[in-house]
């Protein structure tokens, strides 16, 4: 384990999200990484699942197909 | 491969609690954790929903597909349920670590979905790989928080 290692391990665990962080700072935030991450939380958390809604589709399907 | 790197991540998070430690990177890794958990559950579900739909396509196999899938189902609406709760939670304020418990259900719950699915289905690699790291990140920050550290 060596520095290299660890910039390694940075880059492999937050590069997309560095790079998100990045951009929100060159277009002035404030707080870019908390703003980030609230706004992944939301997106993420708040968006119903889409396989329950497949799932009620198929229930339907087969329903109606035994019918 | 995946081990060393996974070894290296948790090494990183080690370093960066322990050189660092203050209630900002706490309070953020945790929501890290949390927000991890929460594209776990987007990735499955994804795939979860496309496989229900191909099944639903299919005649031969559209009148078993509620056996087949309502388990894997519920499980990804509990962990839901639990990183909402999680999230709520590391966003409350006061002190991070009493939120630690509910990031890592929020990561058990997380990673027993893939037990649920349906016999001869695999997720792609990418979700394996993905809790794993963030796991052990919860994990750290969890033994960070149990031996009295920065709060």
């Amino acid at each position: 384990m060596n520095a290299w290692g660890v910039v390694m391990a940075a880059i492999e665990m937050f590069g997309p999200l560095i790079a998100q962080v990045v951009e929100k700072a060159m277009k002035g935030d404030p707080d870019p990484l908390a703003g980030l991450l609230t706004e992944k939380a939301e997106q993420l958390i708040s968006s119903p699942l889409k396989s329950r809604l497949a799932l009620e589709v198929a229930k339907a399907r087969a329903a109606a197909q035994g019918g | 491969m995946g081990c060393y790197s996974l070894n290296l991540s948790l090494c990183f998070y080690v370093l960066l609690v322990g050189c660092g430690a203050n209630v900002d990177i706490l309070r953020r890794t945790a929501k890290l954790s949390v927000v991890g958990a929460a594209h776990s559950i987007a990735l499955v579900d994804g795939q979860v929903a496309r496989l229900v739909t191909e099944e639903a396509a299919d005649p031969s196999r559209v009148q078993g597909v509620a056996a087949r899938w309502e388990p894997t189902v519920v499980a990804l609406e509990h962990a839901r349920g639990v990183v909402v709760a999680a999230d709520a939670l590391v966003d409350r304020g006061g002190d991070v670590c009493d939120a630690l418990p509910a990031v890592r259900a929020a990561w058990q719950a997380t990673v027993a979905v893939p037990r649920l699915l349906p016999p001869g289905v695999t997720l792609a690699a990418d979700f394996a790989a993905s809790t794993d790291r963030l796991l052990g990140a919860t994990e750290a920050l969890t033994t960070r928080c149990s031996s009295g550290g920065a709060r």
